[in-house]
């Protein structure tokens, strides 16, 4: 059997608008994965018990219960039936993706917030700093250091799921290898190309964020 | 010399914790540049009353005055109650992620929005004030647990507080680092600083303050010049007190700040 990678490097601006996207995909999501998903933990650590709840129920618990590509589909082609309204699968993409990445990204800062000392808390406010201040500049910052590895793995996470958007016609690498794989009739040569692509992107992010990890370890540690 | 004005002023004070009164009914004052040092058993409420004097605690009934002002119940006059009242506590509680310099400007920086330049050139003093210049790029984690609690000191000193609360500031020192915290301690007190000290130091209460409170059980048992409280106690309780602790006035151990 003889490969031919020149399949690749001639369609390689079609590969490369796929990596383009599924890199937008990807931050878009971690980005709202970290806004939703800490602003939920907060609430859920400071609100009280009731709205704790009620966000660990609707929230947390119900992203976590279902697969990822099962909400995924629901939303691009059930929801539209209900609400009448079509979103264009990026965006759809996005925003489940981050939803969903979200709940992950509460429970580990949730924890991180709570394994700070009470007396930090104590001793911000005693400086007359408000609550919102304190959270902010001290507490927040020491749970997400000491949260770092599995905030990491979030992250690595998000890039893969990215994938995942494939099945709603989201050109990113994924589908665009598809697509490609069958126009060529090359998959062999197209998807080591992905592989190759998604793997030698993500080693590298993964090892940077172990050196940032360890950065802020050895400052705080006692 | 303390002179008569009350900076701060507990009125009748009663905290309860589980239906029992952790504070039962305080009355106490402290004068401008007064230094009052406070005694007596763990247990018995003396951490819950510096909370309270700064509204970490919420009381159940009675009144607390600072400054000629009730200490209110709304957030926005707690806060600013607050940002008048040095805290010291026992286990420091610096910032980790924060470097003694950071730990120093962050509150006068974003409670009362100070510039970096005047906030940096006060911190710089202090830490100098403390025996520390040279650490301010340091990270906590790094410091003994003496140097911790200086900048801790520092930390309540950059907000220009009108009193400092110290609760047990030596506690969780070892021994031979508990001189240079109670060093600087007294340097304050010299200077006139308006000081309430939770402490079993002996000779520090002894040496230092203007009067000495005995707490035990929510009740304040017997106040005064501490010469009368270590040398003739009335109650019988201050006296049981005493008799286990005065080992450390008397000889045994030494002020370890003094010059040996
Ligand atoms: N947050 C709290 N909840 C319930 N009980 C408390 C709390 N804080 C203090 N107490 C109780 O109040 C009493 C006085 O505590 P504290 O003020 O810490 O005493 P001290 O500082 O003199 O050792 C103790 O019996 C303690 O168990
Ligand atoms: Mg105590």
């Amino acid at each position: 059997m003889a490969f031919d990678f020149g399949v690749v490097t001639s369609h390689w601006s079609f590969i490369a608008q796929g990596c383009w996207i599924t890199l937008v995909v990807s931050v878009m999501s971690i980005l709202i994965a970290f806004v939703i998903g800490t602003g939920v933990a907060i609430a859920r650590v400071y609100a009280g018990e009731r709205i704790s709840h009620l966000l660990g129920f609707f929230y947390v618990d119900m992203m976590r219960s279902v697969p990822l590509l099962v909400i995924l589909v629901w939303v691009y082609f059930a929801l539209p039936v209900i609400v009448g309204v079509n979103v264009d699968p990026m965006t759809c993409a996005i925003v489940v993706l981050g939803l969903h990445l979200g709940a992950e990204v509460c429970e580990v800062v949730r924890g991180g917030l709570l394994s700070i000392r009470q007396g930090q808390m104590k001793a911000s406010l005693a400086l007359g700093m408000s609550w919102a201040q304190a959270i902010r500049a001290v507490i927040l910052p020491q749970a997400f250091i000491r949260s770092l590895p599995p905030l990491a793995s979030i992250i690595i996470v998000g890039f893969k799921d990215s994938a995942l958007a494939s099945v709603i016609a989201v050109p990113e690498l994924l589908r665009q290898s598809q697509v490609l794989a069958g126009q060529t009739f090359q998959p062999f040569e197209i998807y080591t190309a992905a592989l190759v692509l998604y793997g030698g992107f993500l080693y590298p992010v993964a090892l940077a964020l172990a050196v940032i990890y360890d950065r802020y370890c050895s400052r705080m540690a006692a | 010399m303390p002179r008569e004005d009350d900076v701060l002023e507990f009125r009748e004070v009663t905290k309860r914790f589980d239906q029992t009164n952790v504070l039962d009914r305080v009355d106490f004052r402290v004068c401008a540049g007064e230094v009052v040092c406070i005694v007596g058993p763990s247990g018995s409420g003396k951490s819950t009353l510096l909370r309270c004097a700064n509204a970490l605690e919420p009381i159940d009934s009675g009144t607390i005055v600072f400054n000629g002002r009730t200490v209110g119940r709304t957030k926005r006059k707690l806060y600013k109650v607050r940002q008048q009242m040095g805290m010291v506590f026992q286990n420091f509680e610096l910032f980790p992620h924060l470097t003694v310099l950071q730990n120093i400007v962050l509150a006068p920086r974003i409670v009362k929005g100070e510039t970096e330049s005047v906030a940096v050139g006060r911190a710089r003093n202090l830490l100098r004030r403390v025996g520390l210049d040279d650490f301010g790029n340091k990270y906590p984690g790094t410091l003994s647990g003496g140097q911790q609690q200086r900048v801790a000191i520092a930390r309540a000193l950059a907000m220009e507080p009108d009193i400092m609360l110290f609760d047990e500031p030596t506690s969780a020192l070892d021994p031979e680092r508990v001189g240079e915290v109670l060093a600087v301690m007294r340097d304050l007190a010299n200077q006139g600083t308006t000081m309430v000290v939770v402490t079993h130091e002996m000779e520090f209460a002894r040496s230092v303050a203007d009067r000495v409170v005995f707490f035990d059980r929510g009740h304040i048992v017997e106040s005064g010049t501490p010469e009368r409280i270590f040398t003739n106690p009335q109650q019988e309780r201050t006296r049981a007190f005493l008799s286990h602790h005065l080992s450390n006035v008397n000889g045994q151990r030494s002020f370890p700040g003094q010059a040996h």
